[in-house]
């Protein structure tokens, strides 16, 4: 048990510097698409949906490069939860902890399901 | 407080420059207070720059995310999580943040108004409760099976605690996650409350515990409103910057601070801020 908080205690110190990370490539990219003559909140001031790939797309053909890098960004900044419940599940298969390693992989499951609805909806 | 409606090109430009020192700000009043960004972020987002709702509670779960990964290696450091506890409740705050990100797109903006000037009333009341930890006498069945009971450091000793009431925390745990979803926010209030409440977990622990999920809880309806297209850059960039910034601040500054008066003065604002939030869900 004692081992498992020093390994959670290196994956939290690996998490911390993902968000160091994502949190410098957002800034990039955030800045480069900082322009004058434009109002970036006017068209947030009421809802309309419009999915992630449609988004991509949209900006890859407009060449807006600083907001698809912080959408690379804020895609590693959403994914750090992930990855901590995916090693953690391997750190208990490697102690041989099935029962907790079982409620591990259901959260796991239960991301990727909950992920899987922003696609459906 | 005015929406920028009719901004002119460069007030745009300016307007998007200063959401980063507010998200600075809240991520230091966060950190300090050990409240999650979003009860900040969510209220500046729709009365000051008079973003949609559903874009403000998108952008706010990105807030929690980093707040969340930024801190649990020091509260680990300081053998206060309890890990064990953390992944069996997870499981309950993932699925209720699926059934809350379903329950959303149902909702109306004015309805999450009012919610969220509800739930801002409800922490500002929280917040004035005295701290006191009551310990559990026998370790629930489910407790002992998975050996959630553990120890924390306190005055130079080990205190070893037991579990109660598990299958409580567990639903409490669905229920925290539902309004996460809704509200993006943490949750962390209603965490905390089931598990030093009625799970007898103390109260150091429950605050170290709550910080390590909320940002798997986050995440769980971050990635589908990420997917959905209602996490912006313009606003979510400037937001996640100035949360990791404002919560190293305010982690390095906090030994040296009062935490008590800023309190009290927060549990004012809030109220205020609530009165806001619900006035605006009122007129519809």
């Amino acid at each position: 048990m004692k081992n498992i908080e020093t390994m959670e205690l290196k994956i939290s110190k690996f998490l911390r510097a993902g968000v160091v990370v994502s949190g410098i490539i957002i800034a990039i990219g955030w800045a480069m698409s900082l322009k004058p003559g434009t109002d970036p909140f006017a068209p947030l001031q009421t809802y309309s949906a419009f999915n992630l790939i449609d988004s991509l797309q949209m900006h890859a053909i407009l060449q807006n490069w600083g907001k698809l890098i912080a959408y690379f960004g804020l895609t590693i900044l959403i994914s750090l939860p992930v990855l901590r419940v995916f090693l953690s599940v391997i750190l208990f298969i490697k102690q041989k902890e099935k029962t907790m390693a079982l409620i591990g992989a259901i959260v796991l499951i239960g991301l990727i399901l909950s992920f899987s609805l922003g696609i459906e909806a | 407080m005015l929406p920028i409606g009719a901004a002119s090109s460069y007030t745009g430009l300016m307007m998007s420059l200063v959401l980063l020192p507010i998200s600075v700000i809240a991520g230091f009043i966060g950190s300090i207070l050990g409240l999650g960004g979003g009860v900040v972020v969510v209220p500046v987002l729709t009365l000051v720059f008079g973003v949609d709702i559903r874009y403000a509670v998108a952008a706010s779960l990105i807030s929690i995310i980093a707040t969340s990964s930024g801190a649990a290696a020091s509260f680990l450091k300081d053998h206060l999580t309890n890990v064990r506890l953390a992944i069996l409740l997870e499981v309950g705050t993932v699925f209720g943040a699926m059934s809350g990100f379903l329950l959303s797109t149902t909702l109306k903006s004015s309805s999450l108004f009012l919610c969220f000037g509800g739930f801002l009333l409800f922490s500002a009341v929280m917040m004035f409760r005295q701290k006191k930890d009551s310990r559990a006498e026998i370790n629930h069945p489910w407790s002992e099976k998975l050996g959630l009971h553990s120890k924390f450091p306190e005055k130079g000793e080990w205190i070893h605690y037991k579990i109660a009431n598990v299958p409580f925390g567990l639903i409490s745990m669905y229920v925290a996650g539902v309004f996460s979803a809704i509200l993006g926010i943490g949750s962390g209030i209603f965490k905390i409350m089931a598990m030093d409440g009625a799970m007898k977990v103390p109260m150091k622990v429950s605050s170290a515990t709550s910080n390590f999920m909320i940002g798997v809880t986050a995440s769980a309806s971050a990635g589908a409103y990420f997917l959905r297209g209602d996490i912006k850059p313009e606003i979510a960039s400037p937001v996640a910057i100035g949360i990791i910034v404002g919560a190293w601040l305010g982690a390095k500054v906090m030994p040296k601070m009062n935490a008590a008066s800023i309190r009290k003065v927060f549990i004012v604002v809030m109220v205020i801020v609530s009165i806001q939030m619900i006035m605006k869900g009122l007129q519809g």
